[in-house]
């Protein structure tokens, strides 16, 4: 695997979350990256990175420790990014590379003409040492920081394999001098004859190394010497201007050693350039931190433990606080360690029930992204899945739609209930209003209790006041919103 | 020391192709297959064919026998690029893996003679005393020769870059300097960088390379040339024969395996040394072309006494049916196949014969006068012995001269000794003394075939009518659609 940022290891990236396909622009998620100013592309990386949380805690950990020591060193971000940028262009120049040798091989009819491969043999070697030499440079910029995450001694680990002394310095020596090579001085090749008596390797050798400088008397077998003390090379002439193969076999060396010039080029972009794209996603999340902290809001890093456990302390909702201009109207709330797997949230129309439900959505998902979280702490074990249903406003159904509001409603109840695994979080905001509310209440008691016997936790913010009585109150943490926006346990 | 044929006959006495047209047989069969039928079997090669059928439904045997086809192409594809090298050394490179690819074909051959009758007759033609002592020292010659061209492995390629030499290049014998690519890749392993080996090329010597390869290897390739003057690349291709001739067998094999499928019953004829033609529950394998849910059996029962038949009949009752049963099984018997019968008995026929019903060919003769002259023709032709399959002649007449001229031919077979089988309308032929069979339907008003040929006295309806009902052609269709 290549080296991540992001991910501590390949199971990592194989074993993450899922986020129902609604939720994130649920929690509104998409509001904050645009609230951050993020370019288009950083947003819809920011938000690929979300749709698919860490679910073990170790990952968690990687990632936060990265984003951690990051937002500690926001310039060493921006040096690296601004050097990952250079290494993506190196890759365009490449590619473009590829491409003009495509089109050679195709108007040449994958004949190899000299000229044209010692161009391009050139071409690769100077790519493959402006390749190695930013890989130095990124090398020392990590170095001159003394990082302590996991992520960044990796990377720098990984930055001091393939820029090792001395065979860094050798290979970037070879490649200077492939990037001079020129023919005018003589070529030599090594060939190898294969078993049917063709030639199955025509590859490019430094002629000086070649042990004999000045050919002898014009016999039929040739004796050269290098000097006084090495052994003679038997040798034979070829008539270059009668060998139609020797052309060839000069291009096909040089287009072969241009070929492996390219692997090498192209397996250190495969193995760094994907950090390009991870920083991205630290650069946003320092920007909202910074965005924070500006606003002397003060953060924290979930803690991640085993179990079925979600607590918070003064937890502030990400989006109000983006948007608001006085952070300190944003009402912080608070929800001890429990035992419920559900929390149900009643309270008046405008008191915040769905804001507190978003902001711990936020903390959820923040908190297995490896993101700060507006709290004053935070203790959560990773969910499998957070999945969500958010009631819809009658206006925003399609026209045409032939199913009921209450009907399309338990069609995606359905569609959660279908894919739910243990331990999984399920968000509901005002579920099953769009019926008698005696029989929202009565229909989705039941499905709050399969969640619950699945394991899963949820959390419903609802008018259903019916529904109180039907949840028991080992099972359920009843909360209330008040008229100053804060959410209070009423049955701990 | 010479290769013999698989599948080698009379090429002047080849069955017409017409005839396996008219069997339906190109519908079963490729024209590679039917190009090797038409050749007529000889009679001592029928048996050795026979066994290998019979070995090969081994599946050890089948296994062996794919092994030896693949070192057969093996030799083939050296013998193919040996004629396009252009280079001596080339050249006898590829001649010694042909010569090594000679020897797995020798070996195998001469394994698979030890459990088969045609095998071993085929091992036993090439291995006279002069090809066993060629085989006794081919090993040793080729191990040597194999490390000579080992010992050309690696040379160099050097181009000056003096004036004086601008023109010309040296070949140097092996060195041990570094390409730039083992280089590239010593330095890529000491980074930590996985580097694929660079692909093998495929550049053939011209003839300066050559030249100079000769003049530095001169040894080396002057005793790749005597190994190979040896061994004549034209030993090398005799056996190029059989891998075609395999390919019959396959095609036969799998066939029977198809029939096999489809619970189609096969068998290995024996050979009778006074003419009949017998077979028990025979089927017409051509049907399966068509994938029908049943395939209905027949018995065959041609001998000295019963050497012809008419055959009469219902319309769809299976009469042309049974005619290609006896024809095809009787073909493939010939050739050393095996039947598709439970069992089977034949006696090598001298010749096959077939007369179908042709389009007219407007060539300025009527359409009778036509047929009567293909008669005549293949009678000219017939030996004793022979075995003619005539299908619905003379029916371009009025019923009289048909029958007249049907009844002439069959007495003209029965008086020369030809067998044959002659499938008609004219229901008055049971009145002429021949063995007459017929195509049995059920006792009941629909009269439904049961595709079931039986000898019988004759029988007396065609039952048109029910062909005739089920495409509304019938009378009271007609008089319906006239309403």
């Amino acid at each position: 695997m290549a080296i991540s940022l992001l991910y501590r290891s390949e199971e990592a990236l194989q074993t993450v979350g899922k986020v129902g396909k609604d939720t994130l622009a649920q929690l509104a998620v998409e509001k904050i990256t645009r609230r951050l100013g993020l370019s288009q592309s950083d947003a819809r990386y920011f938000q690929q990175i979300l749709s698919a949380p860490l679910i073990n805690q170790e990952d968690i950990a990687y990632r936060s420790r990265a984003m951690s020591e990051f937002a500690g060193h926001p310039d060493l971000l921006e040096r690296l990014a601004e050097q990952f940028d250079r290494l993506s262009g190196l890759k365009s120049d490449f590619e473009d590379l590829k491409k003009e040798k495509r089109q050679l091989q195709r108007a040449t009819i994958g004949e190899a003409i000299p000229d044209a491969a010692k161009n391009h043999l050139r071409m690769s070697a100077m790519l493959l040492k402006r390749c190695l030499v930013l890989l130095k440079a990124i090398r020392e910029t990590v170095e001159s920081y003394d990082p302590s995450s996991e992520a960044l001694t990796r990377l720098q680990s990984e930055l001091r394999s393939v820029t090792a002394e001395g065979a860094f310095e050798e290979l970037c020596a070879l490649c200077s001098e492939l990037e001079q090579f020129s023919e005018t001085s003589g070529t030599a090749l090594d060939l190898r004859l294969g078993e049917l008596g063709g030639i199955v390797s025509a590859q490019l050798t430094d002629r000086h190394r070649v042990p004999f400088r000045t050919p002898g008397e014009k016999k039929k077998k040739r004796w050269f010497t290098k000097n006084e003390e090495e052994a003679p090379v038997e040798a034979a002439p070829i008539s270059l201007s009668y060998s139609a193969l020797s052309p060839k076999l000069r291009a096909e060396a040089m287009t072969s050693l241009a070929r492996q010039l390219d692997r090498m080029s192209q397996q250190l972009f495969a193995r760094f350039l994907p950090i390009d794209r991870e920083l991205s996603f630290y650069r946003s999340g320092v920007k909202y931190l910074q965005y924070l902290q500006e606003k002397g809001i003060s953060v924290c890093y979930a803690e991640i433990v085993e179990g079925n456990c979600l607590a918070f302390e003064a937890l502030c909702d990400p989006l109000l606080l983006l948007y608001n201009d006085d952070p300190t109207s944003v009402v912080a709330s608070s929800l001890p360690a429990h035992s419920a797997s559900g929390i149900a949230v009643f309270g008046s129309n405008g008191s915040g029930k769905t804001v507190w439900l978003r902001s711990v959505g936020l903390c959820c998902l923040f908190a297995q992204s490896g993101l700060p979280i507006p709290a004053k702490s935070v203790r959560i074990s990773p969910y499998r899945q957070i999945l969500s249903h958010f009631s819809t406003a009658e206006k925003e159904f399609e026209a045409g739609n032939e199913a009921g509001r209450f009907e399309q409603e338990v069609r995606e109840v359905a569609t959660i209930v279908d894919e739910i695994e243990g331990h999984s979080l399920v968000l509901l905001n005002e579920t099953f209003q769009t019926t008698a509310y005696a029989q929202g209440a009565e229909g989705l008691s039941p499905i709050l209790r399969y969640l619950a016997g699945r394991g899963c936790r949820w959390i419903l913010t609802s008018h259903l006041t019916k529904l109180q009585e039907q949840l028991t109150s080992e099972e359920t943490l009843i909360c209330k919103t008040d008229s100053k926006f804060a959410v209070q346990v009423i049955n701990s | 020391m010479g290769v013999i044929s698989m599948l080698s006959g009379d090429a002047n006495r080849m069955y017409d192709r017409q005839l396996f047209t008219d069997l339906q047989m190109d519908k079963i069969l490729s024209d590679r297959a039917i190009r090797i039928l038409r050749i007529p079997c000889p009679e001592a090669m029928i048996e050795l064919r026979q066994s290998l059928f019979v070995s090969m439904d081994d599946p050890q045997f089948s296994k062996q026998l794919n092994d030896f086809r693949s070192a057969l192409l093996n030799l083939s594809s050296f013998v193919t690029r040996w004629s396009e090298a252009r280079a001596d050394l080339e050249k006898n490179c590829i001649h010694l893996h042909a010569i090594s690819a000679y020897v797995e074909v020798c070996r195998r051959l001469e394994q698979l003679g030890k459990t088969n009758r045609l095998m071993k007759h085929l091992w036993d033609a090439l291995n006279c005393a002069e090809h066993q002592a060629l085989l006794q020292t081919v090993q040793a010659d080729l191990t040597e020769a194999f490390t000579q061209v080992k010992a050309m492995e690696r040379s160099v390629f050097y181009m000056a870059d003096s004036a004086e030499f601008a023109d010309r290049a040296w070949l140097l014998k092996d060195t041990t300097i570094e390409s730039y690519e083992v280089r590239l890749s010593n330095l890529a392993k000491r980074l930590n960088i996985e580097l694929e080996q660079s692909r093998e090329q495929s550049l053939h010597l011209d003839e300066a390379l050559d030249e100079a390869y000769a003049e530095l290897y001169g040894e080396e390739i002057r005793y790749i040339n005597g190994i190979c003057e040896q061994y004549p690349m034209s030993i090398l291709r005799e056996p190029l024969i059989w891998p075609d001739e395999l390919s019959f067998f396959a095609d036969i094999h799998q066939l029977c395996q198809t029939a096999r499928e489809k619970e189609i019953a096969v068998c290995i004829p024996a050979i009778a040394s006074t003419p009949c033609y017998r077979a028990k529950n025979a089927y017409d394998i051509t049907l399966t072309a068509k994938n029908p849910d049943v395939i209905v059996p027949n018995d065959i029962d041609f001998s000295k006494n019963t050497s012809f038949y008419f055959l009469t009949g219902a319309n769809g009752g299976g009469k042309t049916t049974y005619l290609r049963t006896v024809g095809v099984n009787l073909l493939l018997g010939l050739a050393g196949c095996p039947m598709f019968a439970e069992t089977a008995k034949i006696y090598p026929f001298s010749g096959v014969f077939s007369h179908f019903p042709e389009a007219e060919d407007f060539n300025g003769m009527g359409r009778l006068d036509s047929e009567t002259l293909r008669i005549q023709k293949i009678l000219e032709r017939a030996e004793k012995a022979s075995f003619l399959l005539l299908n619905e002649a003379f029916s371009a007449t009025d019923e009289e001269k048909g029958l007249q001229l049907a009844v002439e031919t069959a007495e003209t077979l029965r008086d020369r000794g030809i067998f044959g089988l002659f499938v008609t309308h004219f229901l008055e032929v049971k009145t002429k003394g021949f063995p007459l069979l017929s195509a049995v339907v059920e006792d009941d008003e629909a009269h439904r075939r049961t595709y079931r040929i039986l000898p019988t006295s004759g029988a007396s309806s065609s039952y048109a009518e029910d062909i005739l009902r089920k495409y509304k052609l019938d009378a009271a269709s007609l008089a319906t659609r006239g309403r």
